[in-house]
């Protein structure tokens, strides 16, 4: 089976001016093909943040190479990356990220801005992402008339809206009650079983995977189940 | 989905903060356009003033103008030419010059380019007795008066004539007569008198005047030059000076002595002289006192300029200033936006024209607010009336075009750092979380 993300030996060490400098990942290899459903759980500051960022196509590693479908990701120019992210990738962060200004369904067409698609295309696909996460009676509403876990459903159908390979989650739950975050991880389930390949950092060991990862330090090592 | 939606949802959503930004482009367009108007008005209403006072002054003269014409008539001509060789001496002790010029010379006058003198009026004049009557008169032969043939606006049509002649020709076989010599005969108009053996009927008794005219006879130059013996002779043209000039003798003198060279200029009745001088003096205060208006208000119209090239670079600075520390905060508030489209996969130009855009929109409301506002303030403040033609007037398309131009300059300068900035945040720093 092909893999979806290739982490290879990927490091890397902040150095703030004038501080001491940090290693966020330490030679991390990992890979996730697609319908995989992975979990990298640790603490605060373990490094899951950088991870995921790298993993994405927002943060270069120090050393290493980030392989996504098969195209090493830092060696494409900003612009190609930009939409090679468009095109391939859906993010979803603990701070929702949602735009206050756009209602919901328009939230939910943002990725579009990044690609050129047919309008009444992408709002059909919009459409149907929100009534597959049952927020479809909330259309027309602004996010903060949205209850939390209401408001990361809306990040992750924005997240799928543009079909991606790979989905990555930053602490998806962390902001949610057990049964909007049970909710939330179903959808990635139901995401991953239909081929799609996800990622989710988290600091909440109770997630159920297909793999298990623990960061310790910028060191990845597998948990037993 | 298009950066538009965004731009136009943002700016319903944080309403203040744009507000803030148009107040600014409209306060600095405000005061652009509101300048160049107050000047224009200024500069209008100068004109406007400038053209009334020549009105005024022109009418004023023309009054006093018609004043000399008529104190003119009245006394008759001011200037004599004589021959250059009649004393004056004689000319007083004879009551008339003892000298004479061809007819000709009048003719040469009229047909010359003269400016100086107008209602040229060629006599032979000489003191004789009334034989029949056995009175002393003074006899007056003229033609009547000789037109200046380039100063047509006293001619008749076909030019031969004057319209308002002071001494028209005397009708063949008729005479005019002094009010003393009419006393003294006991003679009316329509009388028919005989002298020299002639009959003659009186055509006119002129008004006493108490002077010798009171005993002059006028007849045809003709009847006189027989009568006298002096065929193609004068002795005297009268003529009347021109109000133009104050130095009149010394510039009628030049500009006989070209045309006619033995001959002299006199000059009497200096009653008109005064009023003509006093008519100069008056025309001459009128133009001081315009000029003085005209550099009252171009000062006035200085310092407006000097004032609002300082005030339009100081506002302009100022605004440019605020509104670039206004799209910088809304750079910083809306980071969760610019990191979440970052990783959609927005590219960096959309941010950047998303924020551009914005600050352009803005300076083109604010310049249109600030036009209106700018120019409608500047005219009336101008003295332009709310209802006028005028006030309209102001609100030209090229002043627009300006204002908007300045204001989208004003805008893409304070807002292209911030956009710049929002572009090139790191949108791991924004994404990465607390
Ligand atoms: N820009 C930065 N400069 C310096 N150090 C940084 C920077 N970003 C992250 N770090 C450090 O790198 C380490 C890993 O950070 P990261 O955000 O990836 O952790 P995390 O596992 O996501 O933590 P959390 O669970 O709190 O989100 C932390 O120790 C953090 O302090
Ligand atoms: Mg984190």
């Amino acid at each position: 089976m092909t893999d979806i993300l290739d982490f290879q030996t990927v490091s890397k060490t902040y150095r703030p001016r004038g501080r001491s400098s940090v290693a966020a990942l330490d030679q991390v290899s990992l890979a996730v093909t697609a319908g995989q459903f992975k979990v990298v759980c640790g603490h605060s500051g373990s490094g899951k943040s950088t991870l995921l960022l790298s993993a994405g196509g927002l943060q270069k590693p120090d050393a290493g190479k980030v392989l996504v479908k098969g195209t090493d990701i830092y060696h494409l120019s900003p612009e190609k990356r930009a939409r090679f992210r468009a095109e391939t990738i859906g993010f979803v962060f603990q701070q929702f990220h949602l735009i206050p200004y756009l209602n919901i369904l328009e939230n939910v067409m943002t990725p579009a801005l990044a690609l050129a698609m047919d309008r009444s295309e992408v709002e059909q696909r919009a459409r149907e992402m929100i009534e597959w996460l049952g927020l479809a009676h909330r259309l027309d509403h602004p996010p903060s008339e949205l209850s939390i876990g209401e408001r990361q459903r809306v990040a992750l159908a924005r997240a799928l809206l543009n079909q991606p390979a790979l989905l990555l989650a930053d602490e998806p739950t962390g902001n949610l009650d057990e049964q909007n975050s049970e909710i939330v991880i179903q959808h990635l389930r139901d995401f991953a079983a239909r081929g799609g390949a996800v990622l989710i950092a988290t600091h909440d060991t109770r997630i159920e995977a297909d793999e298990k990862l623990m960061l310790e330090n910028g060191r990845l090592r597998p948990v037993a189940s | 989905m298009k950066p538009w939606l965004l731009i136009k949802n943002e700016i319903g959503y944080r309403k203040v903060g744009f507000g803030i930004g148009l107040a600014c482009v409209a306060i600095a367009i405000g005061s652009l356009s509101g300048s160049i108007t107050l000047l224009q008005a200024h500069e209008a209403r100068t004109e406007e003033i400038l053209a009334q006072r020549e009105r005024e002054t022109r009418e004023e003269m023309e009054r006093l103008e018609n004043d000399y014409r008529r104190i003119m008539r009245n006394l008759g001509h001011n200037v004599m030419i004589l021959h250059a060789d009649q004393s004056r001496a004689a000319l007083r002790a004879a009551g008339h010059p003892d000298t004479y010029l061809p007819e000709a010379y009048v003719h040469r006058l009229g047909q010359g380019y003269i400016e100086t003198l107008n209602h040229l009026l060629p006599v032979l004049q000489e003191r004789t007795t009334w034989p029949e009557r056995e009175l002393d008169i003074i006899l007056m032969g003229t033609p009547g008066q000789v037109p200046v043939a380039h100063l047509t606006r006293f001619l008749t049509e076909d030019g031969e004539a004057y319209r308002n002649p002071i001494i028209s020709p005397i009708p063949e076989g008729k005479i005019e007569i002094g009010h003393a010599i009419a006393q003294e005969l006991g003679l009316r108009p329509g009388d028919t008198v005989t002298l020299k053996g002639e009959p003659f009927e009186v055509h006119r008794v002129n008004a006493a005047q108490g002077s010798e005219e009171d005993i002059m006879v006028w007849c045809n130059l003709d009847v006189a030059q027989r009568w006298l013996d002096r065929e193609g002779l004068i002795n005297i043209i009268f003529a009347l000076e021109c109000v133009c000039d104050i130095d009149g003798l010394g510039a009628i003198t030049e500009e006989i002595s070209a045309l006619l060279p033995d001959v002299q200029v006199l000059e009497f009745s200096s009653r008109v002289i005064a009023r003509g001088e006093a008519r100069q003096r008056a025309e001459q205060e009128a133009r001081r006192a315009i000029a003085a208006e005209i550099a009252h208000r171009a000062q006035i119209g200085d310092e407006l300029r000097t004032f609002a090239t300082i005030l339009i670079p100081v506002v302009l600075l100022a605004s440019g200033l605020w509104i670039f520390f206004l799209i910088l905060g809304n750079v910083r508030e809306r980071e969760s936006e610019i990191g979440i489209l970052r990783a959609i996969g927005v590219k960096e130009s959309v941010i950047v024209s998303i924020f551009l855009s914005k600050a352009l929109f803005m300076g083109l409301v604010g310049a249109v607010i600030g036009y209106c506002i700018g120019v409608a303030a500047g005219a009336l403040r101008g003295g332009a009336g709310l209802f006028d033609a005028r006030f309209w007037a102001f609100f030209n398309p090229a002043l627009l075009l300006i204002s908007l131009l300045v204001a989208l300059i004003l805008c893409a300068l304070a807002g292209w750092i911030p956009a710049m900035w929002a572009a090139q945040r790191d949108p791991a720093d924004i994404l990465r979380g607390e």
